[in-house]
């Protein structure tokens, strides 16, 4: 099977081509605000370099968000319309499983996840994971996405309560930019590199799930915003 | 609905087999409307669906950015759809997307999806100026015409010296209907109001537009001045049938000077008016209405028939939202009973709608080739005057 992962929800966009062997292609751009210009060349490249044609690609998986609206829907646009033009099936995936996804490779086995997306006006997504024990070694989400000043964060943090001993490796722009609040003892930030989700974590999360069936058809598919419109009713 | 051989499934399925680049998909994000359309060879309308988001905004008294960016997201596939299903046909020959001006968060939406699209497709993506496609309403079938000889019988040598000038197709069978060239156009809306003349497909010069308010958004304030709602052209439109347009005699802004326009004195001028006679029951407002309608329409036609007395054209179109509204339509068709050729698009073809970016991205295509999938969403853009 093979999946094109497309990912928008931050700074960064992309896309992936992964197989059964995993990750063959990959196409990323660090930049702001050139989502709606460089996603489809990055589509033609990485099958011009795969040498597969559009055509063969098999499940469109998307990062849904949470994370930057205009980014987002450029990246949800282009899978929904890939799909419905292929006559293919989407995987939605999470900006944030998948931001924890980069970071799972420096966790041990029981040690916790926790991405946090620049969201602007000083607010963060942010979502906890946990690395399960071996032998699964699998994300584990602990707490559903949400949106917030990153002080929100720092009780979770200072006292973990139910989250297990040992480090938090703490990933994403967000815990870059919010570094200084979120200073704890057991705390743990991810390599500048790993800041943004990539597209082939979404490629690969996304063939996961397709494999066991969590296709949905394009125009089911939606973004996650967690925000209303910035709007207010006329009297 | 006729099918013609260019929708043919065989052509659908083997990109091989597909028949000349005469059958475009079109999708218009600019603003408010989810538009997608087929037209054929720039002028045939295969199918158009709208998507009004009108009711989304209307609580806000004018279009929400975020609101219409998460709307087309939702709309938009639906519209592709059902356009392709209405046309008939499984895969265009192109697809043209407006990318701009207008809100870039909606935008975005449009030039994504069309990209991906066309690169799913293996066909060229068009990349249109939302402008340029308002001229392009008035070359679809069904668009109005008075004066002159009819449309059609320029291709035969008729009295429309442009008619020669154009570019031919040797692919394209007869040459497509259309307005007589050069003409000059009114382009007026809720985003605009200018004049341009198109002198030839993708020749066009800005002769004047509004140095505040578009005319469109004149409406919209005088109708939130009358407590009409949103938006307002429609509203004062139907509202001004009731009332006596010279009860008030509202300014024409800059009537007699050049060829732009301003549009917010006259709705200051509104204003003042309720202030000291407030319009109480509905036959005030009918009469404010009418007269603000006549004083808006008034400076139109004067600075359209300057410009075309400038330029010594005398071919006219009308081309935007604002051209749906029935005085001006009335007023433009009269015109053709005096020395003009007028081409009025219907009115479903003067708002936003993705026929005429079919219709323009497929003129574009002839001359320029295809856009690159690299080409920017672009929140401004003037019409481009080659």
């Amino acid at each position: 099977m093979l999946v094109l992962g497309i990912e928008s929800a931050s700074d960064q966009c992309g896309c992936a081509l992964a197989a059964t062997g995993g990750v063959i292609a990959e196409a990323r751009l660090a930049l702001p605000r050139r989502h709606a210009e460089a996603l489809a060349p990055q589509m033609r490249f990485v099958c011009e370099q795969a040498g597969v044609a559009l055509g063969d690609v098999d499940v469109v998986a998307v990062d849904c968000g949470p994370g930057l609206f205009t980014g987002l829907r450029a990246g949800l646009a282009t899978a929904k319309a890939t799909a419905a033009a292929l006559g293919i099936g989407v995987v939605p995936v999470g900006s944030l499983e998948a931001l924890a996804d980069g970071a799972a490779a420096v966790a041990q086995p029981g040690e916790t996840v926790l991405s946090v997306l620049d969201a602007r006006r000083g607010e963060v997504f942010w979502a906890w994971y946990r690395l399960a024990a071996e032998p699964t070694s699998r994300l584990v989400q602990l707490s559903a996405p949400q949106v917030g000043p990153p002080a929100d964060l720092l009780p979770a943090l200072t006292s973990p309560g139910d989250q297990p001993s040992g480090r938090t490796i703490v990933v994403g722009d967000g815990a870059l930019r919010y570094a200084d609040q979120l200073e704890a003892g057991n705390v743990v930030l991810a390599d500048p590199e790993l800041r943004f989700p990539s597209p082939a974590a979404v490629a690969l999360l996304g063939r996961e799930r397709a494999l066991t069936g969590g296709t949905v058809a394009p125009e089911q598919v939606d973004a996650l915003y967690l925000r209303s419109p910035d709007a207010k009713p006329q009297p | 609905m006729t099918v013609t051989p260019q929708s043919s499934e065989a052509g659908a399925a083997d990109p091989g087999t597909r028949e000349p680049a005469t059958v475009v998909l079109g999708i218009e994000t600019s603003c408010d409307e989810t538009a997608a359309a087929v037209v054929t060879g720039g002028h045939e309308v295969r199918s158009s669906v709208v998507t009004s988001q009108i009711d989304l905004h209307r609580a806000f008294g004018g279009v929400v950015p975020e609101i219409a960016g998460r709307a087309h997201l939702q709309l938009l596939p639906a519209a592709v759809d059902q356009a392709l299903a209405d046309a008939e046909i499984q895969v265009p020959a192109a697809v043209a997307a407006t990318a701009g001006p207008g809100l870039l968060g909606a935008l975005v939406v449009g030039v994504s999806a069309a990209k991906a699209l066309a690169l799913a497709w293996d066909v060229p993506f068009v990349a249109v100026n939302h402008l340029e496609a308002h001229l392009y309403a008035a070359f679809l079938d069904g668009a109005g015409h008075t004066g002159g000889a009819p449309p059609g019988s320029r291709a035969n040598g008729g009295n429309t010296p442009a008619a020669s000038a154009r570019p031919t197709d040797p692919a394209a069978a007869p040459p497509a209907p259309g307005p007589s060239l050069p003409m000059i156009v009114l382009l007026v809306s809720g985003g605009h109001t200018m004049l341009i003349e198109m002198s030839d497909h993708g020749r066009y010069e800005l002769l004047g537009q509004t140095l505040d308010d578009a005319a469109g958004e004149a409406y919209d304030k005088v109708a939130r001045l009358l407590g009409l709602g949103y938006p307002g052209g429609p509203v004062i439109d139907r509202l001004a049938t009731e009332g006596d347009p010279e009860a008030i005699r509202f300014p024409r802004p800059m009537l007699a000077d050049g060829l732009d326009f301003s549009f917010s004195g006259l709705k200051t001028a509104v204003a003042v008016h309720l202030r000291r006679h407030p319009a109480t029951d509905r036959a005030a407002r009918a009469d404010v209405a009418a007269s603000f309608q006549r004083a808006t329409v008034d400076v139109l036609e004067a600075k359209t028939l300057r410009a075309a007395e400038a330029r010594g054209v005398s071919s006219l179109c009308l081309a935007g939202g604002v051209a749906a509204n029935s005085e001006l339509r009335a007023r433009f068709e009269a015109l053709g009973a005096q020395d003009y050729q007028v081409f009025i698009p219907t009115r479903a073809m003067c708002t936003d709608n993705a026929a005429m970016v079919a219709a323009a991205g497929w003129h574009q295509l002839q001359r320029q080739g295809p856009s690159p999938l690299e080409a920017s969403p672009k929140a401004t853009w003037l019409i481009p005057a080659t």
